[in-house]
């Protein structure tokens, strides 16, 4: 298995998945005819297209030699997700102090090139800049604190 | 004169300290992100959208546009120092640009890159002023079927510019297309493709995607490896000899006019107009093997490209309604964020907006010569912020910016989802530029597709009997046609790879 499952199988298969997903979310949209298309004509069109390239671009990739799956680093990928998850998390009722504090303690993680000793002075800076020109400049609706 | 007329009241809006004050932080924005290694202007203009609500149309596009065209320069700063292409469009600048520098000529260097982009931008916002009224002209008698072969083209010609495998590139087109159908159809009253998530029922935030796919995924990806810092050549003289001044003249006005044509084309911009101009000086040289080896003819052609491009690029999104590449997409978010469509209407309706931006960027390319040249030492030393200084602020950026679109948590998680796609597609040789293109053309290109089908009774006559629609098509075809040749292939391939 090792062998085959190369980066052009994996990428076939990732649109195959993409396509299918496209599917899925139409369930049983109106298809509708060529001159009145229905809601769904479009939709449906692009996604068998996507599952029909992506089997197509498997096939084909799984009898030719091609570069390894490549590494997927999950560190930084896990870290900074969770610090955009936790900003939206938190923005609403905590504000943006404990948000943007939060979002920098976090994204700090995703990489060993990050000093623990700076992390609060960033942190600190980042929600002081924020407040100062999201909220006191712009005037954008969000909490500074807690509500 | 119409032209002197039109060209005045753009400047009587251009001219107000707001609006130079704006356009000033939009080219130094532009040119801050384009010195800056990982983050580009699709990201950026993305995250400023929201803030553009609170300032006025003319204003808020006069400031995205400059972030554009500032970023070519700034582009090029790094391409010529540190060998760094700040933005893509640079790429073609890093090879005779740094060899320049390891001569000792880096002065000279950023002062013909700067000279020969104000010269293409001068001359770029001068032939907008003509051809824009000339391509509207010809817009009044585009109908759906038109519209619909012309977005065509242009998601074709994007692809052409993609860097990695076509079908890759196509693939990412279709998947925008999808996306960009989720929400609102135009003929039903119930959104679709939603998974039942109310917050999806107004489609896909455009905020979100960009943000998520441009911004959230370039940060995982510079985390994983080391962005490799050089230090920057050391520079003597700002000034060009006379030698270098005489040879410089002719490739940027030849750059400036095939950045411009290219510039125009759908799918194209300053990428492609960069890479263009390069291998055409090289071509017509007399001497092509200086070029690689710190020839001032291999700066000055591609830099008054990119510049040229970047600025003509915006004829079709202003005439036609049409944008013609990512980062056109993003200004026709912005215009619609402000309540404007997107058509050939613009120029009539809102008459002082698209000369008032036409003449603003003459004074944002007046701005970047004097922000550049003598401020050199300045963006030199921002290239000595560490990346983990760097990242935690990009990426609050990106956050506020998809949350404040709407106070909506929910956009803030959608790009958190558009991140990791957009990071695991990119290591697999995605790239993510026509994914975003699709997105926008999709929803206008169905729209279109059904009217025309409407209008014709479900024939597909008009599609190929109307002469316009017949030359797109036609040329469409041309394309594909293009992309098949094994030459073609080659010469694509080095010159979206070249080092």
């Amino acid at each position: 298995m090792g062998r085959i499952f190369n980066i052009e199988v994996a990428s076939g298969l990732l649109v195959v998945l993409l396509g299918a997903g496209g599917l899925f979310a139409i369930g049983n949209l109106d298809m509708g005819v060529a001159n009145d298309m229905g809601p769904g004509y479009l939709p449906r069109l692009v996604a068998w297209a996507l599952v029909g390239t992506g089997a197509v671009m498997t096939a084909l990739a799984a009898f030719r030699d091609h570069p390894p799956f490549p590494d997927l680093h999950w560190r930084p990928t896990l870290a900074i997700s969770a610090a955009t998850a936790a900003f939206g998390l938190m923005i609403d009722r905590l504000g943006m102090v404990i948000a943007v504090v939060a979002m920098t303690v976090i994204a700090s993680l995703a990489s060993s090139i990050s000093r623990p000793r700076e992390t609060p002075i960033l942190a600190g800076l980042l929600a002081a800049g924020a407040v100062l020109v999201f909220i006191i400049g712009l005037k954008l609706a969000i909490p500074i604190w807690p509500r | 004169m119409d032209l002197v007329s039109n060209i005045a009241l753009g400047f009587s809006v251009a001219i107000t300290p707001v609006n130079i004050l704006f356009c000033f932080v939009g080219v130094l924005l532009g040119t801050l992100i384009g010195v800056l290694p990982g983050i580009g202007a699709v990201a950026t203009m993305s995250m400023l959208l929201p803030v553009t609500f609170h300032l006025p149309p003319a204003t808020s596009l006069i400031m995205l546009a400059g972030i554009y065209y500032g970023a070519q320069y700034g582009g090029s700063t790094t391409a010529i120092l540190v060998k760094l292409p700040g933005e893509a469009s640079s790429v073609a600048t890093v090879l005779d640009g740094y060899a320049m520098a390891q001569k000792g000529r880096a002065g000279a260097a950023l002062s013909i890159a700067a000279l020969a982009s104000f010269v293409a931008g001068s001359l770029a916002t001068l032939l907008i002023a003509i051809a824009g009224p000339l391509m509207a002209q010809l817009a009044l008698r585009f109908g759906p079927a038109e519209y619909f072969s012309l977005m065509l083209l242009g998601l074709v010609a994007s692809v052409i510019l993609a860097s990695g495998s076509v079908v890759k590139a196509i693939v990412m087109i279709l998947v925008g297309v999808y996306l960009g159908l989720v929400g609102p159809d135009a003929n039903s009253p119930m959104p679709r493709l939603t998974f039942g998530v109310p917050a999806l029922a107004e489609g896909v935030n455009f905020v979100a995607l960009a943000v998520g796919l441009f911004g959230i995924s370039e940060i995982i990806l510079n985390l994983e490896g080391h962005l490799a810092r050089v230090a920057p050549v050391a520079m003597r003289d700002l000034f060009p000899n006379r030698d270098e001044l005489r040879r410089s003249v002719g490739p940027t006005l030849r750059g400036t006019a095939i950045g411009s044509i290219l510039g125009v084309l759908p799918g194209g911009g300053a990428l492609l107009a960069s890479f263009g101009a390069y291998a055409i000086e090289k071509k017509l040289s007399s001497e092509p093997e200086r070029f690689g080896q710190g020839a001032v003819e291999g700066v000055a052609a591609p830099e008054a490209a990119n510049n040229a491009g970047a600025q003509t690029s915006f004829v079709p999104l202003l005439t036609l309604g049409v944008p013609s590449n990512a980062i056109m997409a993003v200004m026709a978010g912005a215009m619609t964020i402000q309540g404007i469509a997107p058509s050939p209407k613009v120029m009539t309706e809102h008459a002082t907006l698209f000369w008032g931006m036409i003449a603003s960027m003459w004074i944002g390319n007046f701005l970047l010569v004097i922000l550049n040249l003598p401020l050199v030492g300045l963006w030199v030393k921002l290239l000595q912020v560490p990346y983990r200084l760097l990242y935690p602020a990009i990426l609050f950026f990106c956050c506020i910016g998809v949350y404040s679109i709407n106070n909506s948590a929910f956009d803030v998680y959608l790009a958190v989802g558009f991140g990791i796609i957009g990071y695991l597609m990119i290591k697999l040789g995605f790239e993510p530029t026509p994914l975003l293109l699709g997105f926008i053309l999709g929803p206008m290109m169905e729209e279109n597709l059904k009217r025309a089908l409407i209008l014709s009774g479900g024939s597909l006559e008009p599609f190929y009997q109307r002469p316009i629609s017949l030359t797109l098509l036609v040329l469409t075809v041309g394309m594909f046609v293009l992309m098949a040749l094994p030459s073609f292939k080659r010469t694509r391939e080095t010159a979206l790879n070249a080092d």
